[in-house]
């Protein structure tokens, strides 16, 4: 299964929940903030997504800013 | 002793908040944060790299710190707004500063478009400091917005320029019954001694810090300025004359005649 990373096509196991994603690809789970589909889910809300074929993911986080 | 900056409910000790970007490496941070003493630190939201997934500046900020995200990148009030959401979503608290820029040669904030920002994320509860261009009219519609302190700008962004729109500035202190916060264009610590001497409640650094030889060491001296200023506005200068009055007693010369 593919699904859109911040506009990248990434591969994933088909039925897994974003937080196994996030986890698989080692993200760092505090730091980030994570939209599907254009809406933030909540990180208590991870383990309840599962992801289908085609999601479209933006996963942002902090960087040096003035 | 300067009195602490109340933002929110939040009493700040420190009046000189710093911003994180163009460091030459992230690790200098935590030293020019203590060197600063900062309390309020800025940060960006930007897509993840998803081959670099561990950069992530908030790890180099002390806890204790108040991050305060900008919505950088925003080209209206509604990429502002998407962008707090997610700043909030991050966990990092609720403060956000405000920033919608459309002009890519000066980076002049869309003073419009950061009111009508300003509106929606107050009533979602964040405490909001608008970047915004020293207007009064704006100013005072980010207060009625519900803004937290308005942020005028000095200069352009990144200039190291000064205090180039000093005057109207001025005009804000006085007139706006918020914390102003001079933000953009101070490039060095003589001129947030000056903002602060005006009666700004705080200056924001972060190019000045970032391009200096020795990004450490002018923290340190912006520091000592920023509180320098703020005793100075508090102690109550002196007022300015025309004319010479003389220091020293006019009777009593040793001469005989005039």
């Amino acid at each position: 299964m593919q699904v859109t990373v911040n506009g990248q096509l990434v591969q994933a196991t088909p039925e897994i929940s974003l937080a196994e994603l996030v986890k698989e690809k080692g993200w760092q789970a505090e730091r980030i903030v994570v939209e599907l589909n254009d809406v933030i889910i909540s990180r208590t809300d991870w383990v309840h997504c599962i992801m289908k074929q085609g999601d479209k993911l933006e996963v942002v986080t902090f960087v040096g800013g003035g | 002793m300067a009195e602490p900056l109340k933002i929110a409910g939040y009493s700040i000790n420190s009046r000189l908040f710093i911003g994180t970007g163009k460091f030459a490496s992230n690790t200098i941070i935590p030293e020019v944060i203590a060197a600063a003493s900062a309390e309020v630190v800025t940060v960006a939201l930007r897509r993840m790299d998803i081959n670099f997934p561990d950069e992530n500046i908030v790890n180099f900020i002390p806890k204790g710190c108040i991050i305060m995200p900008n919505t950088s990148g925003a080209r209206n009030a509604e990429e502002a707004i998407r962008i707090a959401r997610l700043a909030q979503a991050s966990g990092c608290g609720n403060w956000i500063k405000i920033e919608v820029i459309a002009d890519n040669r000066y980076l002049l904030p869309d003073n419009q478009e950061t009111i009508k920002a300003t509106e929606v994320l107050a009533n979602e509860g964040f405490v909001v400091l608008p970047y915004m261009s020293p207007d009064l009219m704006a100013a005072r519609r980010l207060v009625d917005a519900g803004a937290a302190a308005v942020m005028p700008l000095g200069a352009p962004i990144g200039t190291n320029r000064g205090l180039k729109t000093k005057e109207l500035i001025r005009i804000l202190i006085e007139e706006i019954p918020l914390p102003i916060i001079v933000d953009a264009g101070i490039g060095k610590p003589s001129e947030a001694a000056e903002a602060m001497e005006m009666g700004a409640a705080a200056v924001l650094v972060n190019t000045a810090m970032a391009t200096a030889q020795n990004p450490v060491a002018i923290a340190k001296a912006f520091a000592l300025a920023v509180k320098a200023g703020r005793i100075a506005f508090e102690a109550g200068p002196g007022a300015i004359q025309a004319y010479a009055n003389a220091s020293s007693p006019l009777t009593g010369f040793l001469r005989d005649s005039l």
